[in-house]
């Protein structure tokens, strides 16, 4: 029976930055992960001989510096690069291509936004770089964050911090129609908002997610989320975390409403005084607390946790670079289609009613471009996020519906890229079923949770854990599924470490 | 310079005449103007048809605040309310689900659907009233200006925020859910059963341009049930000759203290001078000059038409024209030969006294609003209906009832553009009969006659910018500090002098009359 400092649960981004972190402060770590490889939804995916996806997320831009200094990832490899520009895609069209700092068109209004960005960065990351402040606390507890979180907002001058506590519960189209005239413009900036949730632009509260993915654009990780896992893992190694993959997870230890240890499914225990999940919070408190260790309220809190999936993925294997209206091939690498608000806003619509959208919503990245050893020589691969294509759907994920789900995808790609359908060489699907499978994600939901107002900062991902603990003693969370959520990769698992 | 009075209102709807009263029991010297012929902005009764009279516009009372009827001794002045007691809701399977007065009863019908859902009910009921008389004196409160926190703001605050630290762990989840999250979420929480869920949430997006999933709406629901007819939550009532009469009480209160009402009197213009309210001018270039201007109309026509952009600070004129109007709602009032009858109940009986509301199912208030999101009316509409004739027979001649029809969606801004509904007027009318007809087949030989009022009518007959019902959209981001714009919450305008005391400031919409009343408080405190 092998004994340990601490049990991280799931060797995903979050769980290897908490190991790492916890490994620094001198104790033995041991990580779990349920696949071959560490790295979660971020690993390497080979999904045909030669070709890979490195990682099945595009964005790395919400990386915090605190995550790489705790981690000491300079000296792991960590390369950052600016944000690349996006293209924004007409079908048969020019496009529009838009860059951290400007865009092609409404560009004084795009100036005049990222400047405001920049102005509130300073705020926001007061609100999401200190933990959540506990709902239950007494109010005396709640005052001094509040004070402090009032105090940081105050600092941004009275117009913008009036702007900052508006802005939250907005709908996106609403925000961004204050901003901007240019429709195609609008639909682009808009489409982060949707990652992962159960809503269309027209909701309110998606502006609160649009407004995190803007306002932590730093630079991104040359290599994809895949570089980032390759960085931790190197940096778990050195401070001497042991990194187990193939391990299931078949229950918690826990007596008298304290954890010591976790048993596998192999029948091994292992034991420790804390364990830390970055499973996501359903599995760990419904199917790995022992039923008779289940305190009722929580079962029903974290039973209302919404985390249904919309996002299916599609790679594909091309022999050649697509080529999007008048533009070079190759000289684009982000694409997103959809080119009015009301494009989005029907995409969601499909989902209500148990369909997917027709034609899909779709986020292309060309990773190959930027690292060519994704593909053999000449070849590219397309990683392709689906926006609505939902867990619960009406007919069912089958292989029919499969493909054609697949064939919609394409044949929407080859809307924007005429003549790409004839240059595919391989192709694969991931429903959220799929995802669901694979990655022990709940429903396919790639954050663990969606990300709503209910859901975010002291609810995440209920009040009573919204402080990385549980009522469990010794027992943390560390998902994404907890504040602050899926915006920034590595922050939970990082402030789950803090807390322990 | 004299004047002849202290104080002009303008609009006589009922939170203008609200804040009439209160200046005017305070000996302030207070003339009140109305652009119609008779009183009560969109709060009115109207004899439409020789014979049948209309609350024309809002048709049933809930948060009229009890305090403000008894400041005002407004059933002394005729107010008097009758309790609404029951909602029916017809399925079109012929099935249908009532719930009434009798907790028996109406835990038996909602068993039809889920037993489960029938235990959780009166469960329900007592958590959000809980949280109803928690969030209730915010109501009565004028907001903290959190732009220049002044010390009085921070008191203000923490007040808020002990009455927020009384609550346990559980309560003041509910609290911060109600505030963030979907109707349709909030009740998943609670309830299994399709038709239940889809009658509940209405009460969350009427009068909004949101769909019963779209966050924030759980908050609005909760202002539904906040409301109280002589200290019982949670019921709702109908004033006796329809709302109008309310409307009247209290400018016959007003009229008690003093004030001076004129109707046919539209003010074209609030004439100011140096940044300072100085009187209004009349459509028909009459003036009155009064050291106070209090505006009753919303922020649109306040702002954008009444004073004029040039007179206002840039920034607040941006504030003001991103203030969300976006009127999401229509009206059909018919006057009826004799009574529905309906197909899952058929005959006279207490389902048609109360709220008669079609709302089937989840599906079919998405599908309503997504007609709308794309500029049409909805084909399926959710309605909410009342025969008022059946507690007051005075609104109808003898053995004839009128129906009031409230339609969702209707959006004013058409994919046509808002002109075009003189065009879909009655092809909204027909839609609305033609749904109504499936659940009662008998209605449309009924129909002796039939007035349809789209936003647009709204916006031309009552001055509400783009129909809106509630002066603005109560989205959480248009609430409290925030309403109309943040830093010009507590009733006070730019211009020196000139207030707001209408349905477009904290608390929001429906015959409350909180806004007049709060707005009133402010004036007088300067005075």
């Amino acid at each position: 029976m092998a004994t340990h400092d601490v049990i991280v649960i799931g060797g995903g981004i979050n769980g290897l930055v908490a190991a790492c972190v916890l490994a620094g402060q001198k104790r033995d770590v041991i990580v779990l992960e349920r696949r071959d490889v560490m790295g979660g939804i971020a690993a390497t995916r080979v999904f045909h001989p030669g070709y890979s996806v490195p990682g099945l997320l595009h964005d790395t831009h919400g990386l915090r510096e605190s995550v790489i200094e705790a981690c000491g990832l300079w000296k792991h490899g960590l390369t950052l690069h600016p944000r690349r520009p996006f293209l924004a895609a007409e079908p048969d069209g020019h496009g529009m291509l838009v860059h951290a700092d400007t865009s092609e068109r409404d560009t004084e209004a795009y100036a005049r936004f990222q400047a405001f960005l920049a102005r509130i960065r300073g705020g926001l990351a007061a609100l999401v770089d200190a933990p959540a402040p506990s709902l239950g606390d007494p109010l005396r507890k709640l005052v001094w964050p509040a004070f402090k979180t009032g105090r940081a907002l105050r600092r941004l001058g009275r117009r913008d911090m009036m702007e900052l506590l508006r802005i939250p519960s907005m709908c996106a189209a609403d925000w961004l129609n204050d901003w901007f005239d240019d429709e195609l413009l609008k639909a682009g900036l808009a489409q982060p908002a949707l990652l992962g949730t159960w809503a269309g632009p027209w909701a309110a509260g998606t502006a609160a997610n649009l407004l995190f993915d803007l306002a932590f654009a730093g630079r991104e990780v040359l290599g994809g989320p895949a570089a980032l896992v390759e960085s931790l893992v190197g940096a778990c190694r050195e401070r001497g975390v042991t990194l187990r993959s193939g391990a299931t997870i078949a229950s918690l230890l826990v007596r008298e409403n304290r954890v010591h240890g976790v048993g596998l499914g192999n029948g091994e225990e292992l034991i420790a005084p804390a364990v830390l999940s970055c499973a996501d919070p359903k599995h760990t408190l419904l199917d790995l607390v022992p039923i008779v260790h289940r305190p009722p309220d929580l079962v029903r809190e974290i039973r209302n946790l919404r985390a249904r999936g919309t996002l299916a993925k599609v790679h594909l294997a091309l022999d050649a670079a697509p080529k999007f209206g008048d533009r070079e091939p190759g000289s684009v690498d982000r694409i997103r289609t959809g080119t009015t608000l009301d494009d989005l806003e029907r995409a969601f619509d499909a989902i209500k009613y148990g369909g997917w959208s027709d034609p899909p919503l779709l986020d292309i990245n060309l990773v190959s471009l930027s690292d060519p050893g994704l593909a053999p020589r000449g070849h590219h691969v397309a990683s392709i996020l689906v926006h609505f294509a939902p867990a619960n759907l009406k007919a069912g994920w089958t292989a029919p519906t499969k493909d054609a789900l697949t064939r919609a995808v394409i044949e929407e790609f080859n809307r924007h890229a005429p003549g790409i359908a004839d240059h595919i060489v391989a192709r694969e699907i991931l429903t959220p079923d799929d995802l669901a499978a694979e990655y022990a994600l709940p429903t396919g939901h790639p954050f663990h949770g969606e990300h709503a107002l209910d859901q975010l900062l002291s609810m995440r991902p209920t009040p009573a854990c919204a402080q990385h603990n549980t009522p469990i003693s010794g027992l943390y969370l560390g998902s994404a599924g907890t504040h602050p959520g899926g915006f920034s990769p590595g922050l939970p698992g990082l402030m789950a470490a803090a807390r322990i | 310079m004299s004047h002849d009075y202290d104080a002009i209102i303008i609009g006589g709807g009922h939170n203008g005449l609200t804040c009439a009263a209160y200046l005017a029991k305070a000996k302030k010297r207070v003339l009140v103007l109305e652009r119609r012929h008779v009183l009560g902005g969109a709060a009115v009764s109207e004899e439409v048809f020789p014979g049948f009279t209309y609350s024309v516009c809002s048709y049933v009372v809930s948060l009229l605040r009890p305090d403000i009827i008894r400041d005002l001794d407004l059933p002394r002045h005729g107010l008097d309310l009758i309790p609404l007691e029951s909602t029916f809701t017809p399925l079109p399977d012929g099935n249908s689900l009532y719930r009434g007065p009798d907790a028996d009863e109406t835990r038996r019908e909602i068993a039809k659907f889920s037993t489960r859902d029938a235990d959780t009910y009166p469960i329900f009921g007592q958590a959000m009233s809980q949280i109803g008389r928690i969030v209730k004196p915010v109501l009565g409160m004028t907001p903290p200006d959190l732009a220049r926190p002044s010390l009085r703001a921070i008191f203000d605050l923490l007040r808020l925020g002990r009455r927020f630290g009384e609550l346990d762990l559980d309560a003041r989840t509910l609290q911060v859910k109600m505030m963030t999250m979907s109707a349709v979420e909030f009740l998943d929480e609670w309830f299994e059963s399709d038709v239940l869920k889809a009658v509940m949430s209405i009460s969350g997006i009427i009068g909004t341009f949101q769909s019963v999933s779209s966050p924030g709406t759980a908050y609005v629901l909760l202002h539904h049930y906040m409301g109280d007819i002589d200290g019982a939550y949670r019921s709702w009532g109908f004033s006796r000759g329809g709302t109008g009469q309310i409307s009247l009480s209290i400018a016959r209160a007003a009229q008690k203290f003093g004030a001076d009402i004129k109707t046919d009197a539209g003010v074209a213009r609030i004439l100011t001078d140096g940044g300072i309210a100085r009187g209004i001018v009349l459509e028909n270039g009459d003036e009155y000059r009064a050291p106070i201007v209090v505006s009753g109309v919303d922020p649109h026509l306040t702002f954008l038409k009444l004073v004029g952009r040039e007179q206002l600070p840039g920034a607040f004129v941006g504030d003001v024209e991103r203030f969300k109007m976006r009127g999401s709602s229509g009206k059909v009032n018919l006057a009826l030969d004799g009574l529905p009858d309906f197909t899952s109940r058929p005959g006279d009986g207490p389902h048609l006294r109360g709220d008669i509301t079609i709302a089937p199912g989840l599906e079919y208030l998405e599908r309503a609003y997504d007609d709308a999101k794309y500029g049409a009316f909805s084909r399926k509409p959710f309605m909410d209906v009342v025969i008022p004739t059946l507690t007051d027979p005075t609104l109808a001649p003898p053995g004839k009832h009128v129906m009031s029809i409230f339609v969702q969606y209707a959006p004013y801004k058409l994919k046509e553009g808002p002109a075009d509904w003189k065009n879909q007027r009655d092809a909204f009318g027909d839609a609305v009969v033609d749904t109504l007809a499936e659940y009662c087949p008998n209605l449309k030989d009924l129909i002796l006659h039939r007035q349809v009022l789209t936003p647009w009518d709204l916006e031309k007959e009552f001055g509400l910018t783009e129909g809106n019902i509630f002066h603005g959209e109560l989205s959480l981001e248009q609430l409290f500090f925030q309403r109309p714009a943040a830093g010009w919450a507590r009733y006070r305008t730019p211009i020196q002098n000139l207030w707001m005391c209408a349905s477009g400031t904290h608390p929001g919409g429906g015959i409350m009359s909180a806004p007049g009343r709060n707005a009133a408080r402010e004036i007088l405190k300067g005075w």
